[in-house]
C-alpha cells in the first residue's frame, strides 16, 4: 500500500465522530486554560484572599497611622480615572484625523497613494517601547523639537501630554485601517445612487456612507480606547512621574505588592469584559443624525476649497504628529552614534556604550533577541495549531448563541490591559493558583500565548468564512475523507491567510512589554530592555536597540503586506 | 423640457476604450434604449450622462446646456439602478422621502410627493417596511419611485429589470413605459436584452465596443439592420456565406453549392465574398418550389413541436444549416429525415459583406 493510501486511510479513521469530538474538546479546553482561565480566575483568587486584599488596598496598618488607610485604593482610583481620560481624548483624536485618511485611502486616486498607505502602517511595524521612546526623543528632549525651536530642554516633559501623543501614535494605524477597510466594504453604488438623487458629497457620508460604517466606526473606537487603556511599554517610557494604571500592575508587581496588583487586575479585566459586551450589543443602538438635511451649509462643505483644506489637514496632521514623531529614532541614532554631538564625547555614543562599555549591552541585547524570537516562535506556533481548529469550530459548527459566547471569550485578551493579563498569569500558574510554573522564560511563554491568541484567530475565522463550502464538497464526492478535504483542499486554500495571521501574532509578541515585564523573572525580551536602558538613562544604546527592533518588525510586516497583496 | 445631446464623447479606462467619439441624441419625451452586448460602453454612456462618470473627451448637453462640469447631485436626473441600491437602513418611505430631504422641503411637502410617488409604484402597504423584508420586485419599484420623486423629467435606467425574474421582466416592461409616456418623461434605458429593447423602446441605439451602430425604431432595426452585428444582435437570423453574382436593385447570390438566390438590394461589386441573412421566422417549409419566390432544397434533420410554432433545422443540400421558426397554422408537420424547400421572399434576404471580426460569432467558415 502506498503511503498515500495510508496517509488517507490514517485520516478517514481520524475523521471519525469521536476523533472530532475529542479535538473539540481539546480546542475548547485550549482556550479555558491558556487564554481566558488566568484573566477570568483572578476573580476567584481576589475573592479567596479578600482579607488580605482589603487589609493592603482599604485599611492598610501602616497608612492608617497618617490617616490614609486607603491610600492604596485611592491611588488605583486615580489611576483607573487617568487611564480612562487619557484613552477618552486619545480615541477622540484618532476618530477626528483618522477618520479622514480613511476616507481619503478608500476612496480617492492619487498619485503616491501606495506611499501613504504604507508610511500609514509605519508605527505598527514600530514596538511600543521604541514608538514611546522614539516620541519622547522628538517631543520631550532636547534632541528633538526642543532644540529645534531654541528651547533649553524638550517641548513636552514626561506626563499626560505625551503619553497622549504616544497613544494616538501607535494606535492611529489601526484605526486608519480598520475605518479603511470598512469603507472599502461600503457598495460605492449606494453612494453613486444618493448623488443622483441631489446630495453633495459632504451629505452622502453624512446620510449614507456613516450610517453604514457607524458599527465599525464603533467597534474601531472601542478598541483604540481600550488599546489605550491597556498600553504599557510606551506608556512606561513617556509617563514619568505620572501613572496609569496598567502602569500601577507594574510598580505593585515590582515591589511584590500582590493584593493590590491581583485587585487593579480585577477591575481591569471587569472593565474589558465590560467594553467587550459593549462592543458587541450596541453598536446597533447608535443612532445618527441622518433624516434632516442642512443643504446649503452642506453644499459648502463639499465645496472644492474645503475638500482641499480637508485634505491638507489630514496629511498635515500625520506627518506632524505621527510620521515625524514615530520615525525621529532613526534620526537621533544617526546623531549619537559616534557620540555627543554636544560635547563630541565618544563614550556617550551609541556605538561605545553598545559594543564597548564594560557593562557588556551587546551580549544581553544578543540573548535578549534570541529570547524575543524563541518567545514569539512557541507563542505563534502554538496558536496557529490551537487557532486553526478553533476557528473552523466557530465557523462550521452550528453553534447557534454558543458561538456570540465563544467569540467574546476568544477577544478577551484583546481588551485585558496586558499588564493585567500578564498579571494574571503570573498568579494563575504561580504559587497563589496552581503553582506549577514562576516568573521566567516558560511563564512568558504562556503569556505570549494568551495575548496574541485573538490576533490567530481572529483573521483565521475570516479566512474560513472565506472559503467556498461547494469545493470541499465537491472533494467529499470525490471520496475524501473530512481530514483529507482539510489537507488537500481547505489548507492550500488557506495558506496565506495562515501566514499572515502568523506574523502578525509573531510581531505582536516581540513588540509587548507590558504583559512580558511582569512575568520575566531573569529572562530579558528586547522591548524590555529597552525599558530599562531608557530608565538607566543609556538612551544611545536604547536607540540602538530599538532600530534594531523596529528593523525587525519591518522586514516582518513588508512581508506580511507582499503577501497580502497591497490591499 | 430634457433632450440629451452626446457630442464626440470618448472615455477610456487605461488602454480600454469603453466608449468612442460618440454622438447621440434622445429628443424630449423620447423612450430611448441603449442596446449592446456587455462591455459594450452602454453603461458607461449612462454614467456618464448622469455624471458618475467623466468623460475623456467631449461634451454632454441635457436641455440644450452644457453639464460637462457639474455633479451628479446637480444633473436634473433620475437614476434606477440595475441592483436597486435602496439604502438598507432607511425605511421604504425614508428611500423615496431622500432627494426631497436633500431639498430641504418642509414634511408636509414632502410627504405629499413621496405617497404620490408611492402611489404610483404600488408601494403604499409597505412604505414603512425595510428593504431586508422586500422582494426584488416591491426593492425595483422602490427604486423607481425614489427617482420619480425627486421631480427630475429625465429618468436613466441601467439595466433596471435585470434583477427581476422572467415573467415579473415582461410585465415591469409595460408598467415601465407607461408610466415614462404617463408623465411625459425622457427616459434612457440601458439593456443587453433585445426582446425588452423592442418591446419598450421608441428609439434604440445599438452598441458594439464602445461606438453606436445603429439608431433606428424597433421596426427600422429589424427590417433594416445596418450592419451583420446589428442583424445578428436583433432577432434570431441564419447566415450563409456566398459571392455576389449581380448587384443593383435586386441582387444575385451564388451560395455554395451554387445554389442560386435573389436577395435584396447591394451596391457591392459582383464577385465580392457577402454573407446574406434570412430571420428564422421569415422561411416557410413547403415540399415543392414556389413561383417567384426563392426556394433552396433540403432536409428536415430536426423538429421541435412547440405549440404555437415549430422549429426546424434544416441542411441544406450543400451542407450548410439553417434555423427555422414557423407559425404551425402555415403548412403542414415535416418529420426527421423530410426533403423540404426552404421557401422566402428576395426581399426579406440582408445582404453584408463577408465580416472577418465576426467570423466565430457567426460560426461562419
Amino acid at each position: 500500500m502506498s503511503w498515500r493510501r495510508l496517509l488517507v486511510r490514517v485520516e478517514r479513521r481520524l475523521s471519525s465522530r469521536g476523533f472530532s469530538l475529542l479535538r473539540d474538546a481539546l480546542v475548547l479546553l485550549f482556550l479555558l486554560i491558556f487564554v481566558v482561565g488566568p484573566p477570568l480566575s483572578i476573580f476567584l483568587l481576589v475573592l479567596r484572599s479578600w482579607g488580605e486584599v482589603y487589609q493592603t488596598v482599604f485599611a492598610d496598618p501602616f497608612f492608617a497611622q497618617i490617616g490614609q488607610g486607603a491610600l492604596r485604593w485611592n491611588m488605583i482610583q486615580r489611576g483607573l480615572l487617568r487611564s480612562f481620560e487619557i484613552a477618552a481624548v486619545v480615541t477622540f483624536i484618532d476618530v477626528l484625523i483618522g477618520l479622514p485618511m480613511a476616507l481619503i485611502l478608500a476612496r480617492y486616486d492619487f498619485r503616491g497613494k501606495r506611499l501613504v498607505d504604507t508610511l500609514v502602517d509605519l508605527p505598527m511595524a514600530v514596538p511600543t517601547a521604541a514608538l514611546g521612546f522614539s516620541l519622547y526623543l522628538f517631543w520631550g528632549s532636547i534632541d528633538g523639537i526642543g532644540g529645534l525651536l531654541g528651547l533649553e530642554g524638550g517641548l513636552f516633559s514626561r506626563g499626560p501630554l505625551l503619553i497622549i501623543l504616544t497613544h494616538v501614535a501607535f494606535s492611529y494605524p489601526y484605526i486608519v485601517r480598520s475605518l479603511k477597510e470598512i469603507i472599502e466594504s461600503v457598495d460605492q453604488t449606494l453612494e453613486h445612487a444618493a448623488r443622483t438623487l441631489g446630495a453633495p458629497p459632504f451629505t452622502v457620508f453624512r446620510t449614507v456612507t456613516a450610517p453604514l460604517i457607524k458599527s465599525g466606526l464603533l467597534a474601531g473606537s472601542i478598541l483604540c480606547f481600550t488599546r489605550s487603556l491597556g498600553e504599557t511599554g510606551a506608556t512606561l517610557i513617556v509617563a514619568g512621574a505620572f501613572y496609569t494604571a496598567p502602569l500601577l500592575v507594574v510598580e505593585y508587581r515590582q515591589l511584590l505588592m500582590i493584593p493590590p496588583a491581583a485587585f487593579l487586575s480585577m477591575i481591569l479585566v471587569s472593565i474589558s469584559a465590560f467594553l467587550l459586551a459593549l462592543l458587541r450589543f450596541s453598536a446597533e443602538r447608535f443612532g445618527l443624525p441622518i433624516k434632516e438635511a442642512w443643504p446649503r451649509a452642506e453644499r459648502l462643505l463639499s465645496g472644492r476649497a474645503q475638500r482641499h483644506l480637508r485634505d491638507l489637514m489630514t496629511f498635515s496632521f500625520f506627518v506632524l504628529l505621527i510620521l515625524i514623531p514615530s520615525s525621529f529614532i532613526f534620526t537621533y541614532l544617526i546623531r549619537w552614534w559616534g557620540g555627543s554631538p554636544y560635547t563630541g564625547n565618544p563614550n556617550l555614543g551609541a556605538f561605545y556604550q553598545v559594543f564597548l562599555a564594560p557593562d557588556k549591552k551587546w551580549p544581553a541585547l544578543q540573548s535578549s533577541i534570541i529570547t524575543s524570537f524563541k518567545v514569539a516562535a512557541l507563542a505563534t506556533g502554538v496558536n496557529i495549531l490551537a487557532g486553526l481548529p478553533m476557528a473552523f469550530l466557530l465557523v462550521r459548527k452550528n453553534l447557534g448563541r454558543l458561538r456570540g459566547l465563544l467569540d467574546a471569550l476568544v477577544d478577551i485578551p484583546l481588551t485585558v490591559p496586558t499588564s493585567a493579563l500578564g498579571f494574571s498569569f503570573f498568579l494563575f500558574w504561580g504559587t497563589k493558583g496552581l503553582n506549577l510554573l514562576g516568573p521566567g522564560f516558560w511563564m512568558v511563554v504562556l503569556v505570549h500565548i494568551g495575548f496574541t491568541y485573538p490576533y490567530v484567530v481572529r483573521p483565521l475565522t475570516a479566512v474560513v468564512e472565506g472559503l467556498d463550502p461547494h469545493l470541499e464538497e465537491a472533494a467529499r464526492t470525490l471520496g475524501a475523507p473530512p481530514l483529507t478535504v482539510f489537507r488537500t483542499v481547505i489548507l492550500p486554500s488557506m495558506r496565506e491567510g495562515i501566514l499572515a495571521a502568523a506574523i502578525m501574532a509573531f510581531t505582536r509578541s516581540l513588540g509587548e512589554t507590558g504583559a512580558t515585564i511582569v512575568v520575566m523573572g531573569l529572562s530579558r525580551t528586547v522591548p524590555v530592555l529597552i525599558v530599562q536602558w531608557v530608565e538607566s538613562l543609556a538612551l544611545p544604546a536604547a536607540a540602538f536597540a530599538c532600530v534594531l527592533l523596529i528593523a525587525i518588525s519591518l522586514t516582518l510586516l513588508l512581508i506580511l503586506r507582499y503577501v497580502l497583496g497591497w490591499e | 423640457m430634457p433632450d440629451v445631446r452626446l457630442v464626440n464623447v470618448t472615455k477610456r479606462y487605461g488602454r480600454v476604450i469603453a466608449v468612442e467619439g460618440l454622438n447621440l441624441h434622445v429628443r424630449d419625451g423620447e423612450y430611448f434604449v441603449l442596446l449592446g452586448p456587455s462591455g459594450c460602453g452602454k453603461t458607461t454612456t449612462l454614467r456618464i450622462i448622469a455624471g458618475l462618470t467623466k468623460p475623456d473627451e467631449g461634451r454632454v448637453y441635457i436641455d440644450g446646456r452644457d453639464v460637462s462640469g457639474i455633479p451628479p447631485e446637480d444633473r436634473n436626473i433620475g437614476l434606477v439602478f440595475q441592483h436597486f441600491e435602496i439604502f438598507p437602513f432607511m425605511t421604504v418611505y425614508e428611500n423615496v422621502a431622500y432627494s426631497l430631504m436633500i431639498q430641504g422641503l418642509d414634511e408636509e411637502e414632502i410627504e405629499r410627493r413621496v405617497y404620490q410617488a408611492l402611489e404610483v409604484a404600488g408601494l403604499n402597504e409597505v412604505a414603512d417596511r425595510y428593504p431586508e423584508e422586500l422582494g426584488a420586485p416591491e426593492l425595483q419599484r422602490c427604486s423607481i419611485a425614489r427617482a420619480l420623486a425627486k421631480g427630475s423629467r429625465l429618468l436613466l435606467l441601467d439595466e433596471p429589470l435585470g434583477s427581476l425574474d422572467p415573467e415579473t421582466r415582461e410585465r415591469f416592461r409595460f408598467t415601465l413605459r407607461s408610466l415614462v409616456k404617463g408623465r411625459g418623461l425622457t427616459a434612457i434605458h440601458v439593456t443587453h436584452d433585445q426582446e425588452e429593447a423592442m418591446a419598450i423602446a421608441d428609439r434604440i441605439a445599438v452598441f458594439r465596443r464602445g461606438r453606436v451602430l445603429q439608431v433606428g425604431t424597433p421596426m427600422e432595426l429589424y427590417e433594416r439592420p445596418a450592419s451583420i452585428f446589428v442583424a445578428n444582435f436583433v432577432g434570431e437570423t441564419n447566415f450563409l456565406e456566398g459571392v455576389i453574382e449581380r448587384s443593383g436593385e435586386r441582387s444575385l447570390v451564388r451560395l455554395r453549392g451554387d445554389l442560386l438566390i435573389e436577395a435584396g438590394g447591394s451596391n457591392l461589386r459582383a464577385g465580392s465574398r457577402v454573407v446574406i441573412g434570412v430571420r428564422r421566422e421569415n422561411i416557410l417549409l413547403e415540399e415543392g418550389k414556389a413561383e417567384g419566390l426563392n426556394a433552396l432544397p433540403g432536409r428536415v434533420i430536426r423538429a421541435a413541436f412547440l405549440g404555437k410554432i415549430i422549429r426546424y433545422r434544416v441542411e441544406l443540400d450543400n451542407g450548410d444549416l439553417v434555423e427555422v421558426k414557423q407559425p404551425t397554422r402555415l403548412g403542414r408537420f415535416f418529420g426527421e429525415g423530410e426533403r423540404v424547400y426552404l421557401i422566402f421572399p428576395a426581399e426579406k434576404v440582408l445582404v453584408y459583406p463577408y465580416p472577418e471580426d465576426l467570423r466565430y460569432e457567426l460560426a461562419l467558415r
